[in-house]
């Protein structure tokens, strides 16, 4: 009787696909339980939204949000042709900005400047989410159709990973209704503790704002987005225009900038090295490595490291004391590196939410 | 045959336990990771631009950074924001320096 059953239950486990079916039915469950928790984070990130934008007295809130999920996208331009192709994609990003400042000033005509960057980022943030569970839907119901047990398990063995991505988005909602400096502005940040108080700022590109200010002798330009809107500016473009219209007279550049962590770092850790600090698809980081070397300026980056999750979310304790040791790091590069009487730029790269 | 010699008998317990032990301890384990949401509160960090005086208060909508918060209490100089960051439970509290 025993070996009748080993002998069949080995039979079964070797020679047939029983075990696969189960252990489909097993993650394809698993993935169904995620698969609703996104969709709870897509309605609530949704409900939100709406509420957020029926308190600025916005007319349809609803209609403006599903208007602008899955609209908007960028082809990215052709690659096998890479003649000006920074050029092309700049074109192509500027004219998305463009359509999307017009797509919310179209609906509410006389909104500030704040609050117009506040909406563009809600819409972001609720597409986003919507994209994420459509992706995930996508897979699974191919894994279904398909019968597909190897796609399934490898679904179900990310999905922890994907829904702590969306779980951040939907809580950035929050943190960027909120008002308060998000982990991403550490840059932003870090630059405007250079900065005087008294010290005024000229707008250098679109949303992008210069100041001067001194230390120990040297002569220091802090270029930032314009606050305290969530913005990230055109950092490249504005270091680039202010290079050139100091005919290269620039001794360094230093640029600093959130940076995302690795599992094993500690969240607020800083780190320097060589190059532009900027998390960018392409022009604004080409803008200031261009200039750079056109002008044979060094080019420093400083970062602050924190997690993805963090750099959506109201700023963190630790990453703020990151900010703090980054400041004491871009003064101790310049002060060791350049002469009194030099001229330095520091560029603050990151979204400025809440800090002006 | 006395039961308790029977290896199937003892072989099916032993799975019994291994079972339910296995399932008790993954939902333990999923019930105490969505515990932990601890909030936080933000905090504004404000600066005397006269006499360096520094206070924390409770984050408002109005605040950002660079913006000038009222006058010290010390000298009467201007006060400015000069951080503002979200301060958990789980981190020890810091006294407000003065
Ligand atoms: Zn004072």
């Amino acid at each position: 009787m025993l070996i009748a059953i080993l002998i069949l239950s080995s039979f079964v486990l070797n020679f047939t696909d029983v075990p696969q079916r189960i252990q489909f039915a097993r993650y394809s469950s698993v993935v169904r339980r995620k698969l609703m928790e996104l969709m709870e984070f897509e309605e609530e990130g949704r409900r939100k939204s709406v509420k957020f934008l029926k308190d600025m007295n916005f007319p349809n809130p609803k209609g403006l949000i599903d208007d602008y999920v899955d609209n908007f996208f960028v082809i990215t331009p052709v690659e096998k042709e890479p003649t000006d192709i920074i050029k092309r994609l700049k074109h192509l990003i500027r004219t998305r900005d463009e359509a999307v400042k017009k797509y919310v000033t179209e609906k509410v005509s006389d909104v500030p400047d704040v609050s117009r960057q506040r909406i563009e980022v809600l819409l972001e943030i609720n597409s986003i989410l919507t994209y994420i569970n459509k992706v995930v839907k996508h897979y699974y119901n191919l894994g279904v159709k398909f019968n597909d047990w190897i796609m399934m398990m490898q679904l179900a063995l990310q999905i922890n990973q994907i829904a702590r991505l969306a779980k951040a988005y939907k809580d950035a909602i929050d943190s960027f209704g909120l008002g308060a400096p998000v982990g991403d502005g550490a840059g932003a940040l870090a630059a405007r503790m250079l900065v005087d108080s008294g010290s005024n700022p000229v707008e250098l590109a679109p949303e992008t704002v210069l100041y001067e200010t001194t230390l120990e002798g040297r002569r220091l330009y802090i270029i930032k987005a314009k606050g305290p809107g969530p913005t990230v500016g055109w950092p490249g473009e504005a270091l680039e225009k202010f290079v050139d219209s100091r005919e290269c007279r620039i001794s360094r550049i230093v640029t600093v900038d959130a940076a995302l962590k690795l599992e094993s770092e500690r969240s607020g850790e800083v780190a320097y090295g060589v190059g532009a600090a900027i998390g960018d698809i392409g022009p604004e980081k080409i803008a200031m490595e261009r200039v750079a070397s056109k002008c044979s300026v060094p080019l420093d980056a400083v970062v602050v490291k924190m997690s993805n999750e963090e750099a959506i979310n109201t700023m963190t304790k630790q990453v703020y004391e990151g900010v703090v040791k980054a400041v004491e790091v871009i003064k101790r590069i310049v002060l060791g590196k350049t002469k009194e009487g030099d001229t330095v730029v520091v560029v603050g790269v990151g979204n400025t939410l809440g800090i002006e | 045959m006395p039961l308790g010699f029977d290896p199937i008998y003892i072989l099916l317990i032993a799975i019994v336990v291994f079972l339910a032990s296995y399932m008790a301890v993954t939902y333990l384990r999923e019930a105490s990771t969505q515990k932990k949401e601890d909030k936080g509160k933000v905090i504004s960090l404000s600066k005397c631009l006269n006499c360096g005086y520094t206070s924390s208060s409770t984050y408002n909508k109005e605040d950002y950074v660079g913006r000038r918060s009222g006058k010290c209490p010390k000298c009467g100089g201007e006060l400015i924001i000069t951080a503002i960051y979200l301060e958990t439970q789980t981190q020890a509290p810091r006294e407000t320096a003065s």
